[in-house]
């Protein structure tokens, strides 16, 4: 879809007000820096890195470094609408000491121009050393990023592939010097930045990380969500999700899980508000009611069962394992994944059911798969098996997610958001690595192939023979850690306001009257930003979990029961 | 292979012992009653849309070629009658036409400035089942000059106190696979998008179910239906199986002189010349919904007197085509359709 045109009448008024605004709530800048990348196309991105930095900024004065810019290849194949003086006028708005577009740079140094570029002090434009990037890191984010550039599971001896892999790996050199150069030579107080994958942005946060300086990685959804990783926390040559993860899990474990009688009453009201698919992440399936949970008991589940069967072809008295498809080229690698690629993942998994007629098999592609992979991947995956008549490969959008739901036993996936929305209504998920909530007790997670299939099969042994996959406290789990996910993480302030404001609806207008009329003392954005920072917490939180449940239930402010 | 255990012996559809469903915050269950009318997308009773949205000031919009509409029920203890009111109106057309707009989420609002495409000679088909049951077959054609700009059918049928015991009604909306030629001419591709569902209402009957029509133009031109340009209909049951006498009446009056023209000629001349020439032989075919042919003949032309042919069993929707020879072919003839029977020997 088309990236919107921005309404200068709102936007260019909100500039004035924003400038005005900061000034008042900035302090004097000395002389350390916060590196803020503002590489998407959506100012709402950098909205919200620049609002991170600046209420960095009140807790540690620092200056502003903003690197921003699109190549070809984004600008082709993940950018419909990407414009450089937008946002150099956002982050002039925010009181940004310095702005440089990092891909032309980039450009210019791949072709071996001579570029005087100085930035932060610091000549980027002459000889830079290498980076310090090992060898095997470096040579993931040039795949990774070149997959996603061709839109493809993994790259091949072809001609095309070959160039494509050259081309990126000369840029990806010179971000990794430039972000070297950055983050060793300057006094970085943290990095910002909205993704910690692929060669522009992912280089970054490999670099800032390396040189001892945290990376506070903000979200696209939300109102006002954002990870801390700190570099201490790193273990070796894992891979950057993976301390998130952790992180996640230890903080699930200690203040949330431990608290859960205080907290079940607000649980179970985000999940059934997600099963209205109300508040539901900004990439996940659109489609309103047809993506609306509406099904109560078994009896309802077995009428639509019988309903969901029959269209596909599958027999409703079997049970169904569900694969959910990711979206093939993104983010390869960014977490542990126990195969080599999700395509692989996929390609295994379909062998391994084509042996298993006991169960039947749902093949669901992801319903943006047409942004991420030019190749027809699962369809052919599907042609592969197509005398299989316990295997069916849909595009995930074809069935409703009552059907699907009706439908499914066990889901499998890798990393995908389905390994928590499932068990929240006691479907089990085993998954083939780590997400951000694979530490929080209520999916199974395998870390290899091997253990991936023993799981699998222990899985549909138990499916067979009618014992439960999953407990009543994995569920609970499940719906604590949704809840986190969209509450306790989720801070709530009007410099943002909730990701579901259009940029080229009225969002400039009403960020234009917070500014002037709203007064900023106790503004959550500004209390978040400098609880996570003095406490080195994991991520943002709506208010203070820590201290015990007399202190949650005040914040929480719940309704008293008679 | 292994036997699967956890399977329902009664429903027998696998159940997964670890399902939770529900939350704190659902809202009660509400079921319909008898007598009990549902209107809106909002009414609770309405538990699940498939293939189709909640609509603001209807029950539901059909959003795909094969929908679910799942109703609540209290389990009725007798016999009940279900009456479902299908239309056809701007926003069908509107939500038709952009059905390949697959990344947009439809929007039940019409702007002003709108453009529709033209379906004056286009026609939809709805076939309706319960508890999987096929009930009967819709026409619906919206033409210019349709009062409120929308075309209705109300489907009636019967349904056992023994269908429902679980209080879960379920109402599959879809496009009859195969249909007699007759109805292809014009017959839109995926119809049924846009087909908005005004209402369900459940009543007692207090008399039996007389075998309906569905013509694609109900009480246009007078109380009977007459036929859409297909020169086809459907026959939908009643309550007892039994022979339904179907009667074809040509309508012989003119189409009236508008405009210009009627002032170029003298009225009369100008009637005599529109009046259509005598028709022929009709060839008449009813057909199963699966395609198998029930009733073949040729109707003889008696004047100006009805012809009627009598189909032995209606105790399921059954198409009906409606093909006249006659010596000028540019002026097809219009017919109004009755049919009486399907209450039983």
């Amino acid at each position: 879809m088309p990236h919107p045109e921005l309404d200068p009448d709102a936007f260019l008024p909100f500039l004035g007000v924003a400038k005005d605004f900061w000034v008042d709530n900035l302090g004097a800048p000395g002389e350390r820096v916060i590196l803020v990348e503002a590489m998407s196309q959506a100012l709402k991105v950098t909205l919200r890195n620049l609002t991170l930095a600046n209420a960095l900024r009140r807790v540690q004065p620092s200056r502003v470094i903003v690197f921003s810019g699109a190549d070809e290849d984004w600008n082709q194949v993940v950018w419909t609408r990407f414009n450089l003086d937008e946002i150099r006028q956002l982050a002039a708005a925010y009181d940004v000491a310095e702005f440089f577009d990092i891909h032309q740079l980039v450009d210019q140094r791949a072709a071996g121009s001579s570029v005087d570029l100085e930035v932060g002090g610091v000549q980027l434009g002459g000889e830079l050393p290498d980076s310090g990037i090992s060898a095997a890191r470096f040579d993931h984010f040039v795949s990774s990023t070149s997959c996603r550039m061709a839109k493809v599971a993994r790259l091949d001896d072809s001609a095309e592939h070959h160039a494509k892999r050259a081309h990126v790996g000369r840029r990806s050199a010179e971000f990794a010097k430039i972000y070297e150069a950055l983050t060793s030579r300057l006094d970085v107080v943290a990095l910002i930045s909205s993704h910690v994958d692929y060669d522009n942005f992912g280089l970054a946060v490999e670099a800032a990380l390396r040189n001892d300086v945290p990376v506070l990685f903000s979200q696209s959804t939300g109102s006002f969500k954002a990870y801390a990783l700190y570099p201490e926390r790193l273990h070796g040559d894992a891979p950057i999700r993976a301390s998130i993860t952790e992180d996640v899990g230890e903080f699930f474990e200690k203040h949330l899980w431990s608290n859960r009688e205080v907290l079940t009453h607000n649980s179970e009201l985000t999940m059934h508000r997600a099963k209205a698919t109300l508040g539901r992440p900004s990439w996940w399936r659109p489609g309103g009611e047809h993506s609306a949970v509406e099904l109560r008991t078994q009896a309802e589940r077995g009428a639509i069962r019988r309903r969901a069967a029959a269209r596909v072809g599958l027999d409703p008295a079997k049970p169904t394992v569900s694969v959910f498809n990711h979206a093939i080229s993104d983010a390869l690698g960014t977490n542990y994944e126990a195969f080599d690629d999700l395509g692989e993942w996929f390609e295994q998994t379909a062998e391994f059911a084509a042996g298993h007629p006991e169960a039947n098999w749902l093949f669901l592609d992801h319903p943006q798969q047409w942004m991420y992979d030019a190749t027809d991947f699962a369809y052919h995956v599907g042609q592969r098996h197509a005398e299989h008549a316990h295997m069916k490969f849909l595009p995930s959008m074809e069935l409703s997610k009552n059907f699907q739901v009706a439908l499914t036993d066990l889901v499998l996936t890798v990393r995908g958001s389905v390994a928590t929305e499932y068990p929240c209504l006691g479907i089990p998920a085993l998954q083939a690595g780590w997400s951000e909530g694979s530490k929080c007790g209520f999916s199974t997670v395998a870390e290899t192939p091997e253990e991936y299939f023993a799981l699998l099969s222990e899985h549909l042994d138990a499916l067979v023979s009618g014992s439960p996959l999953l407990t009543a406290e994995q569920v609970e789990r499940a719906r604590l850690y949704t809840w986190f996910y969209r509450a306790a993480s989720d801070v709530p302030t009007a410099l943002t306001q909730h990701w579901a404001f259009a940029e080229n609806g009225n969002l400039w207008s009403i960020l234009r009257i917070v500014m002037q009329q709203i007064e900023t003392d106790a503004e959550p954005a500004f209390a978040a930003v400098r609880r996570l920072w003095t406490r080195r917490e994991p991520f943002l939180t709506r208010f203070d979990l820590t201290r015990g449940q007399a202190e949650l239930v005040d914040q929480l402010a719940p309704v008293t029961v008679p | 292979m292994r036997a699967v255990r956890a399977v329902n012996a009664a429903s027998e559809v696998f159940e997964l012992p670890s399902l939770h469903l529900t939350t704190e915050h659902d809202p009660p269950v509400v079921s319909l009653g008898v007598p009990g009318r549902v209107t809106r997308g909002s009414d609770p009773v309405l538990w699940l849309v498939d293939g189709a949205v909640r609509a603001p000031r209807r029950l539901s919009r059909l959003l795909r070629s094969d929908a679910l509409l799942g109703l609540r029920l209290d389990p009725p203890t007798g016999p009940v009658r279900l009456r479902i009111t299908m239309v056809a109106d701007n926003l069908s057309t509107w939500l038709w036409q952009n059905r390949d707009d697959a990344h947009a989420t439809p929007t039940l609002a019409l702007s002003p400035d709108v453009a529709f495409e033209d379906v004056s000679r286009l026609h939809r088909l709805v076939e309706v089942r319960a508890q999987g049951k096929v009930r009967g077959v819709a026409v619906l054609a919206l033409r210019p000059g349709d009062q409120d700009a929308t075309t209705r059918y109300r489907l009636e049928f019967d349904l056992d106190p023994g269908e429902v015991d679980d209080g879960l009604l379920l109402l599959d909306l879809l496009a009859p696979s195969v249909r007699p030629e007759a109805l292809e001419a014009g017959l839109m591709e995926a119809g049924l998008i846009g087909v908005g569902i005004a209402r369900v209402e459940l009543f007692a009957p207090d008399e039996p179910l007389e075998v309906s029509l569905s013509t694609g133009r109900p009480r246009v031109e007078s109380a009977a239906n007459t036929l859409a340009e297909t020169g086809a209909f459907l026959l939908n049951p009643g309550s007892k199986d039994g022979p339904a006498t179907v009667e074809l009446r040509r309508l012989t009056a003119p189409v009236p002189a508008f405009g210009r023209r009627a002032m170029l000629r003298h009225p009369a001349a100008y009637v005599r010349s529109r009046r259509p020439p005598p028709s022929g032989p009709l060839e008449v075919e009813v057909s199963e919904l699966a395609g198998d042919v029930v009733v073949q003949q040729r109707l003889e032309p008696n004047g100006e007197l009805p012809m009627r042919f009598v189909v032995p069993s209606v105790s399921r929707p059954l198409f009906v085509s409606v093909a006249e020879h006659g010596d000028d072919q540019s002026a097809p003839s219009r017919w109004r359709v009755q049919v009486t029977g399907g209450r039983g020997t």
